[in-house]
């Protein structure tokens, strides 16, 4: 098997533990999709998840906000909707028109839109269920 | 959620209603779904490859939630190569998106004009044209499919196999998984329905959200700390090679022999070492089984998905190749025609050892591996020798005489890997699976997993329980697996998180359903579902002309000893097990249900005398 680990540092948030991925260890089981979707709208639902995990043959590719530091997603949005808060991004719903100019801005294909609702992670909040739903390690936290 | 899409090909017409609050009480989903529909809807005498045979798909009340491996789903129909009860389940993801597009099951009757695949986008449904699909294989189906619709849909679909009818044609979904058994693909293709595609993006909600959650977590906790957890999330079914050579059951030359002498060849390290790229699972599953592997050296070249066990042995040890890659390679072909492994490595096994003891004339070698290749080509085109091996073991033996006693099926399916000589549980188990030559109904692995007397005391009330090669003792073991079974099939579990590990239990379960669904399981409810599933499937093969004399095995196993190993001289003694398996059961001495058993589990007596 392929050992050589090549672990994404995900989240950078200024206060929490930093959320990486190794697709090494994804079996693709997308749990972190269903855990993200229960603890965000009370139901399963891997299209409302604001993590995606895509199969490319045998390599797992996530989709999720990095909580990167420039978070150019707040510069391309002309509404004021999205406000930086101590490492995560904010919504403001009620001013978002889902133009979806940030989803253009995002590198890391980290913002999608379902039921005319911007969906990107909040980490919950430091304690994102998407890394305790994580049996295989792909998913975890490091302290800073 | 709780819909039934009922699609009637001759008329080009579907329609939705809600489920019966009978199926969901009484038969949970999945395979009782599947079950209960060929009991009500299905006659003795259609002809399974009529527009009159019905095709089910069905998921469990678990599909789309977090649930531990609850992401399966389950086919049914009559059976084209048995003439009884059919079935075939399959892991993937598929299950789950037919949930999340609010279906629970597919009801599937009639025959199109011309090919045709059923799209299915949320609530919009839509029966297409799939003449450009049709003479594809599996792989091209779905990459055709997804340019159409878009890579995020999940598709289930037959390959050439199913589309010229060969009796173990299966339905593959997204390309690696199959429902494999009993040929639910020729049903498929004797309908003209080329594939099934979904999209579904609905909320599955549960009751209790939080005791869900906990509950799952505690699955999770302890699937993790049993002792066979480490080998089946590293090795998948594989490490099943190496578990059947040790015991000296591993499936060699059609069963002649017990210990396979290329064995260091195809064991599970040694593919570990050589072509497994990365371990994949199912929809919610953490055991995460599946394995993908490539070779990359001529002459057998593939990519995909690795062979399981069953696969390993029936186109590996049982037809003598060695050859890793090449049953790589065997896999990747019986995958892309939607060809049933065991039924067709079994089946040219057969031949090949009617060529060695003479009774035909043509000459095949043991382990030639371009012939077991040659060989799959033709039998998914129904080609050459092909079109006599596409009828499989049972009617093959027919017409060769002297070959009965080799001729590795029950009641026509062709028989799994695992040598029942060096198990009586599963020996049993095989003999009366209500799917014919089936391990899996039964799937009674804890005479297998070296557990001690005190536990066999503990769990089935006898020492005896434990040791594989005794009869004694393997009936009320075999009773329970079965009827828990049949909940793991109807919840859409999958049975190494219950029957491999034993982490999951009926108890748990039970609390997992009542979480998700808000409705009150006990333990003893689910145990009652499962028997009642078990029944009415009886009842069914009853139905359709089965007698319990077909409750038997080749002879090979009855009277054959193996020549070496472990299990050197035994033989199974099924009459030692067969009349207190009926009375255990609440059967009459000839293996039918009783007027009170049928009364008692709420199963309503019909077409039979």
């Amino acid at each position: 098997m392929a050992t050589s680990a090549s672990v994404d540092v995900l989240t950078r948030g200024n206060n929490w533990d930093i959320r990486t991925f190794n697709p090494e260890k994804c079996s693709g089981c997308r749990n972190c999709e269903l855990a993200c979707s229960i603890a965000h709208f009370g139901a399963f639902n891997p299209r409302r998840a604001r993590i995606q995990v895509l199969r490319q043959g045998c390599r797992e590719e996530i989709r999720v906000c990095n909580h990167c530091e420039d978070h150019p997603c707040i510069a391309a949005c002309k509404r004021g909707a999205l406000a930086w808060d101590d490492g995560e991004i904010l919504v403001d719903d009620a001013a978002c028109n889902l133009c979806g100019d940030c989803i253009a801005a995002c590198a890391s294909g980290g913002i999608r839109i379902f039921d005319e609702t911007l969906l990107i992670c909040d980490l919950c909040h430091g304690d994102p269920m998407c890394v305790k739903f994580c049996t295989t390690g792909a998913l975890a936290l490091k302290a800073r | 959620m709780d819909r039934l899409l009922w699609v009637d090909l001759t008329g080009g017409r579907t329609r939705k209603t809600r489920i019966p609050e009978e199926w969901k009480s009484c038969y949970l989903g999945g395979r009782g779904f599947t079950s209960k529909v060929l009991y009500d809807l299905v006659d003795a005498d259609t002809d399974p490859l009529s527009p009159d045979n019905v095709l089910t798909v069905a998921t469990g009340p678990l599909d789309g939630t977090l649930s531990p491996s609850s992401g399966r789903f389950t086919v049914g129909c009559k059976s084209p190569l048995t003439g009884l009860l059919g079935d075939a389940n399959s892991g993937g993801h598929f299950g789950p998106e037919l949930r999340f597009a609010g279906y629970d099951a597919v009801i599937i009757r009639g025959r199109a004009k011309g090919p045709t695949y059923l799209f299915i986008d949320d609530d919009h449904v839509e029966l297409r044209d799939a003449s450009h699909l049709w003479g594809h294989g599996v792989f091209d189906t779905i990459k055709l499919l997804e340019e159409a619709h878009g890579k995020d849909i999940k598709i289930i679909a037959i390959g050439q196999a199913g589309e010229n009818l060969v009796p173990y044609a299966n339905i593959m979904a997204a390309g690696h998984n199959a429902a494999g058994r009993t040929g639910v693909g020729a049903v498929m293709g004797s309908k003209n329905l080329k594939a099934i595609a979904v999209r579904g993006s609905s909320d599955i909600p549960v009751a209790d959200d939080e005791r869900f959650l906990a509950k799952v977590r505690e699955c999770h906790r302890k699937l993790m700390a049993d002792p066979t957890y480490q080998d089946f999330s590293e090795y998948g079914t594989l490490i099943l090679v190496d578990i059947a050579q040790a015991s000296g059951g591993l499936s060699t030359r059609n069963g002649q022999l017990g210990l396979f002498e290329h064995y260091e060849k195809i064991s599970s390290h040694i593919y570990q070492e050589t072509y497994k790229l990365a371990s994949k699972a199912c929809f919610s599953c953490i055991l995460h089984c599946k394995n993908y592997a490539r070779v990359t050296s001529p002459p057998y070249e593939c990519e995909n998905m690795g062979p399981e066990y069953e696969t390993m042995v029936t186109l590996g040890s049982r037809v003598g190749v060695g050859s890793l890659a090449a049953i790589l390679k065997a896999n990747q072909l019986a995958n892309d025609y939607g060809l049933d492994t065991i039924s067709a490595g079994t089946s040219i096994a057969f031949l090949m050892e009617c060529s060695q003891r003479g009774l035909i004339d043509e000459k095949y070698e043991w382990g030639d591996a371009e012939f077991v290749l040659d060989c799959l080509h033709k039998i998914a085109h129904r080609d050459g020798i092909g079109e006599f091996l596409a009828r499989g073991v049972r009617a093959m033996s027919a017409e060769i005489p002297g070959s009965e006693g080799f001729a590795l099926h029950v009641k026509g399916l062709e028989l799994p890997a695992f040598d029942v000589r060096t198990g009586k549980g599963f020996a049993l188990g095989e003999a009366v699976a209500s799917r014919g030559g089936d391990h899996l109904r039964a799937l009674p692995n804890f005479e297998l997993l070296s557990k001690t007397r005190e536990e066999g005391i503990r769990w089935f009330g006898t020492p005896d329980c434990v040791n594989p090669y005794t009869e004694s003792g393997k009936v009320g073991m075999v009773i329970w697996h079965e009827n828990y079974g049949a909940v793991c099939d109807s919840a859409e579990i999958c049975k190494y998180c219950t029957f491999a590990t034993y982490a999951i239990m009926p108890q748990d379960v039970a609390d997992l359903l009542t979480f998700a669904v808000g409705r009150e399981y006990s333990e003893a409810d689910l145990l009652a579902a499962g028997e009642r599933i078990v029944n009415i499937e009886r009842m069914f093969n009853l139905r359709c002309g089965m007698t319990p004399r077909d409750d038997t095995l080749p002879r090979r196993f009855l009277q054959e000893g193996l020549p070496e190993g472990p299990a050197k001289g035994v033989t199974v003694d099924l009459a030692k097990m067969l009349p207190e398996y009926y009375s255990g059961r609440g059967w009459t001495k000839d293996g039918v249900p009783t007027r009170e058993k049928l009364e008692e589990l709420g199963i309503e007596a019909k077409g039979v005398a």
